[in-house]
């Protein structure tokens, strides 16, 4: 990794882990969520700044080329945070599930209700 | 029988050409305050013609899909003290005068559910679905008969009667996309009595089938994967 390189990737980490930190801030991401993406931008950061000494990374599994191994990896890494992502969606659609349903059955009793009532009023 | 109630369930999507025949014939057998609309958010005068009609009608403010929509529904059908519960879809093809055969079928056999089948009965006449359709379905019956070791065969129909067992299951668990088949498999899972009878359905009047064409193999696998694991899931 070039010098120029390896200052843009560091400024590169350093953004993203800040660009993270306002969205936490803003509350515009879930904490919990955040915490993925803060290994993720830190995870960045070591590459970055030791990128040039983890050759043992891609020699322990046989890869000849680091940037090989770093891809491999990234892309596992990419899977299994996709994956938890499916899992939070499927959460996500079951609380909206019940709420809707929740909201159409106290609709409906609601809109019975009234008409009850109306019929009484006329009778008074 | 007499003195216990029954809910006729009708989720409809868009069904606006369709639910005034269909509620017509349903009122001609039914009391008002039995049939239950749920209208999954339909974009068309589907509510208007459900409170025309004076039937119950919950609706859905968005679209959920049929399953979220029937769950619905045996909701409303437990907390009201219904006792069973008919499963009638919106699009005309399920026949209102033949909801006697279901119930017949249920005090003859003493099932917790009885399937209203096309299948069951070659001469019943009546709309018998297309070939490719078909041969999933009869895939699909294989597929429950090696889980299940039950035999039945219009797997996919979604004209159904329930009893209260079964309504107390579906309104806590029901599945979502495509629910009929994964519906046997689990009241199998919690040991209930499911029994076939013939009936003979119509062609569709309005509206579009959930299953498109190329939607077929989505489906195939999505219920496929859904029958196994809700046979491994068992009653939690």
């Amino acid at each position: 990794m070039s010098l120029k390189l390896q200052i843009v990737a560091v400024i590169a980490s350093l953004a993203l882990l800040l660009f993270i930190f306002e969205m936490v801030r803003k509350k515009k991401l879930k904490e919990n969520y955040s915490l993925t993406w803060f290994l993720v931008g830190a995870g960045f950061l070591l590459l970055s700044l030791f990128g040039n000494h983890l050759g043992g990374l891609a020699a322990f599994f046989g890869f000849t080329l680091l940037s090989n191994a770093i891809i491999v990896y990234a892309i596992f890494l990419l899977l299994i945070l996709i994956l938890g992502l499916s899992i939070a969606v499927t959460r996500i659609s079951n609380l909206a599930q019940t709420l809707t349903q929740e909201t159409a059955l106290l609709k409906q009793r609601l809109d019975e209700q009234e008409k009850t009532d109306e019929t009484k009023t006329e009778n008074e | 029988m007499a003195s216990k109630k029954t809910a006729v369930l009708v989720p409809c999507f868009n069904e606006e050409t369709a639910l005034p025949e269909l509620l017509a014939e349903l009122l001609s057998k039914f009391s008002a305050k039995t049939i239950v609309v749920i209208n999954d958010g339909s974009t068309d005068s589907t509510p208007k013609i459900a409170s025309a009609h004076g039937v119950k009608l919950i609706n859905l403010p968005v679209n959920m899909g049929i399953g979220v929509a029937m769950q619905t529904g045996y909701r409303y059908a437990l907390r009201n003290g219904f006792d069973y519960a008919v499963q009638c879809d919106g699009d005309g093809q399920h026949r209102a005068d033949e909801i006697i055969l279901l119930k017949k079928a249920m005090e003859a056999t003493g099932a917790d559910m009885v399937v209203g089948s096309r299948f069951v009965d070659k001469n019943v006449a009546g709309f018998k679905s297309y070939i490719a359709r078909r041969a999933v379905i009869r895939y699909l019956s294989l597929i429950i008969n090696a889980v299940t070791g039950m035999k039945i065969y219009d797997v996919t129909s979604g004209f159904r009667m329930a009893n209260k067992k079964v309504i107390e299951i579906f309104a806590e668990n029901y599945p979502f996309d495509y629910p009929e088949p994964e519906a046997l498999v689990l009241l199998k899972n919690y040991r209930l009595k499911i029994a076939e009878t013939p009936v003979s359905m119509r062609e569709r009047i309005g509206g579009v089938s959930s299953i498109g064409f190329l939607n077929g193999v989505y489906y195939i696998v999505k219920v496929t994967i859904g029958l196994a694991v809700t046979r491994l899931r068992g009653t939690n």
